[in-house]
């Protein structure tokens, strides 16, 4: 089964809740043709709040392109733009090695080469972490899009920034 | 964005009148955070229960006043979340950072 639908965000942080509240009450509809457990939608509830806040912080541009859609038992949540890109696609030169893209008490954040264009981010618990508050993170976005999916990717195609998550339906 | 509902010796009690706390609302909430825990030297005990959902950039808020408060020796404590918000901090493992109780008389208790 495919579905799909895309939204126009106009990146203002006012404008988050509208866009959100398009973009869930389509997953309702999806939830409701599809049968889409609470925890997934959950899980793109939180990757839809952050991919909108992302392009209000990074993007510099006037609108990101969102998507959201259902393909061959997966959830996809997409946002597209034409702003700056990410260093990480020309940071990491092969193909299959890997940057540590952020650190704190609890995780590491990678980002892997997957192709020319693209690299897929993934995540380490520290599981014997000794708690000191100064050593958390306060940038958590990307962590939260990483956990929340079972794979997140960043594309860079000159000019086009391409964020995808993917959440596997059981 | 939250008014104090009442003042105990040890900790502040506090309502924050949002439903959704983002990016919108992150910079100034961490501002007042700050300025309540330095005009108080307390502990902050945030009421959520109006909050729908929150961001990452008003959990970083969060714990840029908890960063803040620890080096104060105070607190800051978490009430009554709904469930997506405790589910969004079980995620990126932010209830093992701050103490989450379900109502102040539960918070109380742990005082105990």
């Amino acid at each position: 089964m495919t579905a799909s639908q895309s939204f126009i965000f106009n990146n203002q942080a006012s404008g988050i809740s509208a866009c959100s509240k398009q973009m869930l009450d389509y997953l309702d509809s999806l939830l409701a043709t599809h049968g889409l457990s609470r925890a997934v939608k959950l899980r793109a509830k939180f990757i839809i709040a952050e991919l909108l806040n992302n392009a209000v912080k990074h993007s510099g541009t006037e609108e990101s392109a969102l998507e959201v859609g259902l393909k061959d038992n997966h959830l996809y949540i997409s946002k597209k733009d034409d702003g700056k890109p990410f260093d990480l696609v020309t940071e990491i030169e092969k193909k299959n090695t890997q940057l540590m893209v952020s650190s704190d008490a609890m995780h590491l954040l990678y980002a892997v080469k997957k192709e020319d264009h693209t690299v897929s981010f993934y995540c380490k618990e520290n599981l014997t972490f000794q708690l000191d508050v100064n050593q958390l993170a306060e940038h958590l976005g990307l962590l939260i899009i990483t956990k929340a999916a079972d794979e997140f990717t960043y594309h860079y195609h000159k000019p086009t920034n391409l964020f995808c998550a993917r959440i596997k339906l059981s | 964005m939250f008014n104090i509902v009442k003042e105990e010796p040890g900790h502040v009690l506090v309502q924050l009148n949002l439903t959704e706390a983002n990016l919108s609302h992150a910079d100034d909430f961490k501002d007042e955070l700050i300025t309540l825990l330095n005009l108080k030297k307390k502990s902050i005990w945030f009421d959520l229960g109006k909050v729908t959902y929150v961001d990452s950039s008003f959990l970083g808020a969060l714990v840029a006043g908890l960063k803040h408060a620890i080096a104060m020796q105070c607190d800051v404590v978490l009430i009554a979340l709904q469930k997506d918000i405790e589910d969004l901090l079980k995620l990126i493992r932010l209830d093992k950072v701050f103490k989450l109780y379900n109502n102040e008389q539960e918070a109380k208790a742990s005082l105990l």
